[in-house]
């Protein structure tokens, strides 16, 4: 009532400076003082009415999760379609804040716009909790573009995947299969052992790393590192709430407190001046994530804080999404999420977004010499084909398909995570990919491939380790300013940054 | 608490059933909740122990499991708990580890599965519906995920690649975590867990089907899903 008062009052009350109030200026007419009161009582009368239905009309929101991890990238042309399931979970929270949430209605509609036609749609099947039922058509075309519509019929809820307008549609390129390559298993026992490398072990002391115990004896370490171009490894000890900076040979270089949560990543600047953070859980559960920006030289005195830097909030397409990893490329900060399963720019004050462009599936890179070019990666659900291909226009035009390869695992071995892909000045790839077997004997372990821009295979290697312990993460590689492999490894005693020559 | 690898062996089957008994008492806490300043206090309700807290249930498919257990993303952790609301957020993120008497918002990983896959005390087929403010672990640790008897309502499979929806992986003695989503653009699964106290309950992709150590395990006995099912479902 009281701001009902507040927007009636001065349409009605004598406040004006010349002693009218609107309405009687508005009508040309002075009006009595009874009058001034009915028309009172109806103004709020009205707007209390309005406000009312406004509130009752006005159903809590759907919280739809759609995951595009099923995503097509390429397919083969002459296929009569392309047909991919969306799995999707939806609820209508309930007015009462104990209350469980309600189910879902579901219908959806797809958008697809084959290279050189105009946009057409179709419906689609939705089953809230189970999937939507995308089926697409297979032109004589290079690609298609494609982003669905999804609305719960209750609530009136709309969303779209990708979100339409910001993040670009999904895309999948129509391309005749080539380049498969069946990789040989590395027999086991004949890994590359790794050309330099040094431990860390838990603590908290200066040169030692975090760790949480979660579960019974799960342990959580560092999450990220990354590489100079002079070899200095910067390692993200976000459970001491730390950034440590390393030499080539493991000598502390450096330390710096930053305030973050226990999950997160970290990628150099290109001209490794300052890093950028992912914080995944600033404020614990349920919290925003943030990047950090932390300016500042490589060598600090130990135990310098640096304070919160500057901080971003990553764009995100929708309430669901959850950045989990960074990359820098070309000036431009990246957040990978789930579950759009993909790569988008982060909004930050640093960078002009205007430009970029913006698919799904892809994986910004910076490859040599190819401006504006964006790596493509995928690993099929079923583990058994992972494809690998270079996205990139040197005319200005739409970015097409402009190279490819396709993996397979050796017989009886599944592919689990591509850890790395980077193109390489020969127009080839480097490939780092996890192998594995449900044969409990034999060991799972990463291979690393390079292939050549005529699409052979120049070298292979194994990288395994002797005991696959309850750290988390288990392993991760980054490609170091120095163009070498790095490997941060966890286990029982601690950690370990590992170098591979390439 | 260490985890005791059980064998086929009857005296190691009796050990195991012990040791879970045991380790349901020492983590369920006990007393139950009377005592204590933990958040679970003044907001959960004290049911932990038998069956008659639960509500049985007639279906629950993998749907509902999925949808019970997105419930309780963004809230809290809570060793040896537990329950939660629904406001996405834990008010004391940074309690001290591996401390069943904290008391503090959210499952463990172990509690977690055990509430969303509506399984019962006593491992008979069917459902209980636990309350999410139902302070309820279960009786099972990851170790009796990762090796369970052959009357339980779980299972192990052998070839992890065969994982559906609400399927989980387990690592005995240390972590479980469910099978949200299968697969992702980078060859790893789409995982909701229950990870740390200071993590809560996340989402996100995991790289524990290619690692040989973690074990894939199923419920058995899921309902059909109520609304269309596409090929082969469930």
């Amino acid at each position: 009532m009281k701001r009902i008062g507040r927007v009636v009052s001065p349409l009605l009350t004598r406040a004006h400076p010349e002693g009218w109030s609107i309405l009687e200026r508005m009508s040309g007419r002075r009006f009595s003082l009874s009058i001034t009161v009915l028309l009172s009582l109806l103004t709020i009368g009205i707007i209390g009415t309005a406000r009312a239905q406004q509130s009752e009309e006005d159903p809590p929101l759907a919280s739809i999760y759609v995951a595009t991890s099923g995503a097509p990238v390429v397919v083969s042309p002459g296929i009569p379609a392309a047909q991919v399931d969306f799995p999707v979970t939806c609820s209508i929270p309930s007015t009462d804040p104990e209350g469980d949430p309600e189910p879902c209605q579901l219908q959806a509609r797809v958008f697809f716009k084959a290279q050189g036609e105009t946009w057409r749609s179709l419906s689609v099947d939705a089953v809230p909790g189970v999937s939507i039922r995308v089926v697409l058509p297979v032109p004589n075309a290079n690609w298609v573009d494609y982003y669905v519509e999804v609305i719960e019929t209750q609530t009136e809820t709309v969303v779209y995947f990708p979100k339409d307008g910001e993040d670009g549609p999904l895309r999948y390129y129509i391309e005749a299969t080539s380049q498969i390559h069946q990789l040989a298993a590395t027999p086991f026992g004949s890994e590359r052992a790794p050309t330099s490398s040094f431990s860390l072990g838990w603590g908290t002391s200066n040169g030692q790393v975090g760790m949480v115990g979660g579960d019974e004896s799960q342990r959580i370490g560092p999450q990220a590192l990354d590489v100079t171009d002079e070899g200095n490894i910067y390692l993200l000890d976000q459970m001491n709430q730390r950034v440590q900076v390393f030499s080539p040979s493991g000598s502390l270089l450096a330390v710096q407190t930053i305030p973050v949560g226990p999950l997160g990543d970290l990628v150099l600047e290109d001209d490794d001046s300052s890093y950028f953070v992912l914080d995944r859980l600033p404020a614990g559960p349920g919290s925003p994530p943030a990047i950090h920006h932390f300016d500042g030289p490589l060598l600090l005195p130990e135990g310098v804080s640096v304070g919160a830097g500057s901080s971003l909030t990553p764009s995100v397409p929708s309430p669901e999404e959850e950045p989990v990893s960074l990359r820098y490329t070309d000036g431009i900060v990246y957040t990978y999420g789930t579950p759009s399963d993909g790569w988008r720019p982060a909004m930050t004050d640093r960078n002009d977004l205007s430009e970029v462009p913006a698919f799904q599936i892809t994986m910004p890179a910076d490859p040599t010499g190819i401006e504006g070019a964006t790596i493509l990666r995928r690993v099929r659900f079923d583990s058994m084909r992972a494809d690998v291909g270079l996205v990139g226009s040197t005319d200005g035009g739409s970015p097409d398909l402009e190279s490819r390869i396709g993996l397979e695992p050796s017989s009886g071995r599944y592919f689990g995570e591509l850890a790395l892909v980077e193109p390489t000045p020969d127009g080839g790839f480097l490939v780092v990919i996890r192998t594995w077997t449900d044969q409990p004997d034999l060991l799972a372990h990463h291979e690393v491939i390079r292939i050549d821009g005529n699409g052979n295979v120049v070298d292979q290697f194994a990288i395994a380790h002797s005991e696959y312990a309850a750290a988390a993460p288990l392993s991760l590689f980054r490609l170091g300013g120095t163009g070498d492999l790095y490997e941060l490894w966890s286990d029982s005693s601690g950690v370990q940054v590992r170098r591979f020559d390439l | 608490m260490s985890e005791i690898v059980v064998n086929r062996g009857i005296l190691s089957k009796v050990v195991a059933l012990v040791s879970s008994m045991l380790l349901v008492l020492t983590i369920s806490g006990s007393p139950a909740l009377a005592n204590g300043t933990g958040w679970a206090h003044a907001n959960c309700n004290d049911g932990w122990g038998s069956d008659a807290t639960g509500d049985p249930i007639p279906n629950w498919a993998r749907s509902d499991a999925k949808s019970y257990a997105t419930g309780a993303l963004h809230e809290g952790y809570q060793w040896g708990g537990g329950c939660w609301n629904l406001d996405d957020s834990d008010p004391k993120n940074w309690d001290p580890t591996r401390d069943t008497e904290t008391h503090g918002e959210g499952p463990d990983c172990s509690g977690f599965t055990f509430k969303s896959w509506a399984l019962k005390y006593n491992g008979n087929p069917g459902f209980v519906k636990w309350e999410r403010k139902d302070y309820q672990h279960g009786p099972y640790p990851t170790g009796s995920y990762a090796n369970p008897e052959t009357d339980w309502q779980f299972k192990m499979f052998k070839n992890k690649n065969n994982r559906k929806e609400m399927d989980a992986f387990v690592l005995s003695g240390v972590h479980i975590g469910f099978v949200y989503n299968l697969g992702t653009t980078q060859g790893q699964d789409t995982i909701l867990e229950a990870k740390c106290e200071a993590c809560g309950v996340i989402r996100g992709p995991q790289n524990y089907r290619g690692d040989p150590n973690w074990l894939g395990v199923k419920r058995e006995g899921w309902s059909s899903e109520r609304n269309t099912c596409y090929g082969d479902c469930f």
